[in-house]
């Protein structure tokens, strides 16, 4: 039993280097990218999805693989889908804040 | 009392009790730097929409955090050849990943270290006029004309300001000669040349040498004196006795803030207790400039004045902007130079953009960075006190921008901690579980694991963020 685990374990160790190995890749890639300013002139969505895409691309190799997602029991992925869902309320409810500003003057603002 | 489904699975769960406990708690943990990110975010995409409260750009140096990056990456790996060898019963490999893994977390919080302090020792000064000057403080000096009278304990007298006297008006220091100069020149006299003549000084209306031997018999002198008149017993004058020098001839005086308990403009008292009356001149900062932002003056010129009307008040708001009146000549030449280089490129590159109305312009044309001179210092430069409107180092107080991240990044320092603790207990209290149950061992390293990885997934969202973008 012993050997057979032994390797199946180095198996798991390749994958764990090489993930390992095109998360490096994709973090220059991010850095990369921030060179060039995408969409229009300054941060806007278009520069957000790239960046925060690249990110979750990333986010989603650490989440699968390193945390043994992609082959887990059926209780956890239930959890999850409650926590998504209660997170993107969340930053629904900080972004709905455009619809309702507080009106103020400005910081710092001296006067003209 | 046996903890029950520690190594077999729960029928119902199919999970050991722990890494329920894991995951549950990691579901609290997305929701709580879920809504944290999504503050960032909503700050971020409008924080232009007040166009006189800017967003620091480029306030972080990516290289730190590409490394801290580098480092947690490879962490999450090391953590889990940790587990993996657990599981393959090879405990001195396990012993080795999980030291590398700690010792990454380590060298993530020292970067970390060395990035606050930078910006706790940053300083950034706001200008009447809204532009604004970024800086370290080398110095803060208060200076007094016309000396008129040094009021010292002479049994204990701290003599140390007394070279900090000049002969002379001190005058008002200006930045024409700045940037070229060395240290020695930090404070500029009117004659500094002079200080090889010492300064003369009378005591009671007589010619007298000051030096702390002198002053010390002076009071014991005052002290027998004293004992002759009255028995000591019925001596009820308990008040210090201090003697006042009066300086011969017009003497300046410049004084490191740092020393002085508090002051009005007729009179100063140091903390070593001296007390010195002049007129004050102001106060002023010595600084190494580090980045000139002029994007306030620039959005303040209205947009409804005809096009070549808007381009020479848009000159005119920078020429006459008080960060480049205060500046020396070398960084306010070598920010006009860059922001018409940046202004060329921009109507290249975006020639059906209106340039002025960007952001974008704005950043790369009204902002600017001084160049290093060859030692590798920041330009030097002399900022009245009188000209600023608020300063801060760069902390929350500074920008909501420092607000966030500190928020943000501190949270993520303060998991890292942890998971030192947790991973460090493995490694130097494991053995005995592991000799009597390796697989109960496994598990616990690789619930550990799980958090761990949830450490470096918040850091990957948080570095394109933070740094980039």
């Amino acid at each position: 039993m012993s050997d057979h685990d032994s390797h199946d374990y180095s198996s798991h160790i390749k994958t764990y280097f090489l993930i390992g190995g095109v998360l490096l890749i994709f973090t220059c890639v991010t850095w990369a990218i921030a060179f060039f300013d995408l969409g229009e002139p300054g941060i806007d969505i278009v520069d957000l999805v790239v960046g925060l895409g690249i990110a979750a691309f990333k986010a989603s190799l650490v989440a699968l693989i390193f945390m043994h997602l992609s082959n887990e029991k059926k209780i956890i992925y239930k959890f999850l889908v409650f926590t998504f869902a209660f997170a993107l309320a969340l930053a629904g409810l900080t972004l709905f804040a455009e619809l309702d500003p507080l009106t103020f003057d400005g910081f710092f603002k001296s006067k003209p | 009392m046996e903890i029950p489904y520690t190594v077999r699975s729960r029928p119902d769960t199919g999970l050991y009790n722990a890494k329920m406990g894991i995951w549950l708690f990691l579901a609290s943990e997305v929701m709580l730097f879920g809504g944290l990110f999504s503050s960032y975010i909503f700050l971020r995409l409008k924080a232009h929409h007040d166009p006189e409260y800017f967003w620091p750009e480029n306030a972080l140096t990516v290289l730190p955090g590409f490394i801290n990056t580098i480092i947690l990456i490879a962490s999450s790996v090391t953590v889990l050849m940790a587990w993996a060898s657990l599981k393959m019963h090879k405990w001195r490999q396990f012993q080795f990943y999980m030291a590398t893994t700690i010792i990454c977390a380590i060298a993530f919080l020292c970067l970390k270290a060395y990035e606050y302090s930078g910006k706790f020792s940053h300083y950034g000064f706001l200008l009447e006029d809204g532009s604004r000057i970024e800086a370290h403080i080398h110095d803060q000096d208060t200076m007094y004309n016309g000396i008129t009278g040094i009021t010292v304990d002479p049994s204990d007298p701290d003599l140390s300001f007394l070279k900090n006297l000049k002969h002379g008006a001190i005058e008002a220091p200006t930045n024409h000669d700045a940037g070229q100069h060395g240290d020695d020149d930090h404070h500029p006299v009117a004659e500094s040349k002079d200080d090889a003549k010492p300064i003369e000084f009378t005591l009671d209306g007589e010619p007298f040498q000051v030096t702390a031997r002198a002053l010390r018999e002076h009071a014991k002198e005052h002290k027998e004196e004293l004992a002759k008149q009255e028995p000591a017993e019925e001596q009820e004058d308990k008040k210090k006795y201090v003697v006042t020098l009066v300086p011969v001839g017009e003497v300046g005086l410049d004084i490191p803030s740092k020393q002085i308990a508090s002051a009005n403009d007729g009179e100063v008292l140091l903390k070593s207790g001296a007390r010195i009356s002049g007129t004050r001149l102001g106060e002023f900062y010595e600084l190494a400039v580090d980045q000139v932002d002029l994007r306030v003056p620039v959005v303040r010129v209205s947009k409804d004045l005809p096009e070549a009307e808007r381009l020479a008040a848009l000159s005119d708001a920078v020429d006459n902007s008080r960060a480049l009146a205060l500046l020396p000549e070398k960084i306010a030449n070598e920010f006009n130079q860059n922001r018409e280089e940046q202004l060329q490129q921009f109507r290249e590159s975006y020639p059906e953009h209106d340039e002025h109305s960007q952001h974008e312009s704005l950043r790369l044309a009204y902002m600017m960075n001084p160049e290093k001179d060859e030692d590798g210092h920041y330009p030097h430069m002399t900022l009245p006190a009188s000209e600023v409107t608020f300063n801060s180092n760069l902390t929350p107080k500074y920008n909501t921008y420092y607000a966030i991240y500190f928020t943000l990044t501190g949270l993520h320092g303060l998991h890292v901690i942890g998971g030192i603790v947790v991973l460090g207990y493995f490694l130097f209290r494991g053995k005995k579980l592991y000799d009597t149950d390796p697989e109960r061992m496994a598990n616990r390293v690789e619930v550990g694991g799980l958090f761990w990885h949830f450490v470096d997934l918040v850091w990957i969202f948080l570095f394109p963020l933070m740094y980039l973008l």
